[in-house]
């Protein structure tokens, strides 16, 4: 997990995760519905493909009961 | 099989400059004006020089741009590309080029005049980011050592206070040296109030922005002898790569460097506690601390309270980055090769007023890309051989 500060003005700053999926990869992400300052490592997170900085990319939400580890 | 190489080169030169800045100089003028210099120091000139090594940011065919700007025709070349840690690599190939007699006098040369002309780093990375990793915008190098330190305090509970504790170690060596870029006091709560970058490192957890240039001259040990100092011999020395992005790294709390340092370790004969004084590539805080776990100074996880505990710093059981590191002596793009000088520098006793005492045997790592490809040198005084 990192936090990429930004300045607010620019949007304010952003998470960047590295996800452990089931399916036995490792990918560079970002968790859509968490603050930056709540994302942790360890959290169950589910792929979704979302619109990032306006091109398609496997994003997270968190979990209940699918996937991995952040 | 696994010392063949050990105590067969040495190094018999060595020279840096223009990391106060590169003023009008181009990167291949100050690579010039240090190769020249390293070149004196042992008694030898520019048309000695049939072996060449360099990889330079701004000139994809480097060894063809400075074997031309030298007016010299080298019979071997090496231009490998492994990040940082390409100059550690290049002291490999020339090892086995001097031995197999393919050359007899082995330049191994790099320099930026990235601060003055860009003012910020310069890679020669081409997609800095994966195609995969791209979209989320991570700031390139700083985000994929923080996705490392992030881990390494989760598992292990390392702090950022054991972080900052690298950059003060680093800034007090720094003090004691007059070619070092940032000389000024460093506090704890000086690191610890720096603004985050891309958390969890701060801005004081990164190297400096800075040009500058470096040089070595490696011969055979028997000519070695006869030129005009003290050989620093060349005792172990071994590489290895995992990865490339960050996204691809297996554990990110541990390196290629176990292996390097491993096989280094085997072909000089010796372990982690006969190093006098470690000469390490510190891009960030996070850096040294993984590094020192991976070359076996401590184990893995317990790095943090390591360096916090004052082991690395001026006066500590383990000198560390003795010139003031990529964090507080120079930072010019790639600074691999500046581990080189400063340990060979420590080797001849030419340290000054940071001169480690008694020290016969150096270790050196380069670590290139995402702590991607990991270099060990071992170097050593005939003492040592």
């Amino acid at each position: 997990v990192t936090i990429v500060r930004r300045p607010e003005t620019a949007g304010g700053p952003f998470n960047v995760v590295l996800v452990d999926l089931e399916e036995g990869v490792r990918i560079m992400s970002t968790v859509l519905d968490r603050a930056p300052e709540d994302v942790a490592i360890g959290l169950r997170v589910a792929v979704e493909v979302a619109d990032i900085n306006g091109e398609l990319a496997p994003a997270v939400r968190i979990a209940e009961e699918r996937s991995v580890t952040s | 099989m696994t010392g063949g190489l050990r105590g067969k080169t040495a190094f018999v030169g060595a020279a840096t400059g223009f990391i106060e800045g590169a003023g009008s100089l181009s990167a291949l003028d100050m690579m010039a004006l240090v190769s020249k210099r390293a070149l004196e120091s042992a008694g030898l000139g520019i048309r000695d020089v049939d072996g060449l090594f360099t990889g330079m940011q701004t000139e994809f065919l480097s060894t063809l741009a400075f074997g031309e700007y030298l007016g010299i025709r080298p019979r071997f070349s090496d231009n490998n590309r492994v990040g940082g840690s390409s100059f550690l690599c290049h002291t490999e190939q020339a090892a086995l080029a001097l031995e197999s007699g393919l050359c007899d006098a082995a330049l191994i040369v790099y320099g930026s005049n990235q601060r003055t002309a860009l003012g910020k780093l310069q890679t020669s990375v081409s997609g800095t980011w994966s195609e995969t990793e791209a979209p989320f915008r991570a700031r390139f190098p700083v985000s994929s050592y923080a996705l490392s330190a992030s881990r390494h305090m989760h598992e292990y509970g390392t702090t950022p206070e054991d972080l900052a504790a690298v950059a003060v170690s680093a800034r007090q060596w720094a003090r004691l040296n007059p070619e070092a870029f940032a000389r000024d006091e460093l506090s704890l709560e000086d690191v610890m109030a720096s603004p985050p970058i891309s958390d969890p490192l701060r801005r004081l957890d990164c190297c400096l922005v800075t040009d500058g240039a470096a040089a070595v001259v490696m011969t055979r040990s028997d000519r070695a002898r006869h030129l005009a100092k003290p050989p620093v011999y060349l005792l172990g020395t071994a590489a290895e790569h995992w990865h490339k992005q960050i996204s691809q790294m297996e554990d990110l709390c541990s390196t290629a460097a176990v292996r390097s340092s491993g096989r280094a370790y085997l072909m000089a004969g010796i372990g982690p506690t006969d190093v006098d004084v470690v000469e390490l590539y510190d891009a960030f805080t996070i850096s040294t601390v993984v590094l020192l776990e991976d070359l076996g100074f401590c184990r893995k996880g317990e790095g943090g309270g390591f360096v916090s505990g004052g082991a690395i710093a001026p006066g500590g059981s383990l000198p560390v980055n003795t010139n003031g590191g990529g964090l507080s002596c120079c930072h010019p793009g790639m600074y691999g090769l500046f581990t080189l000088v400063e340990a060979i520098r420590q080797l001849s006793g030419e340290a000054g007023e940071r001169q480690v005492a008694n020290a016969e045997i150096a270790l050196c790592q380069g670590s290139g890309g995402a702590f991607s490809s990991q270099v060990t040198n071992i170097l050593g005084t005939d003492a040592a051989l």
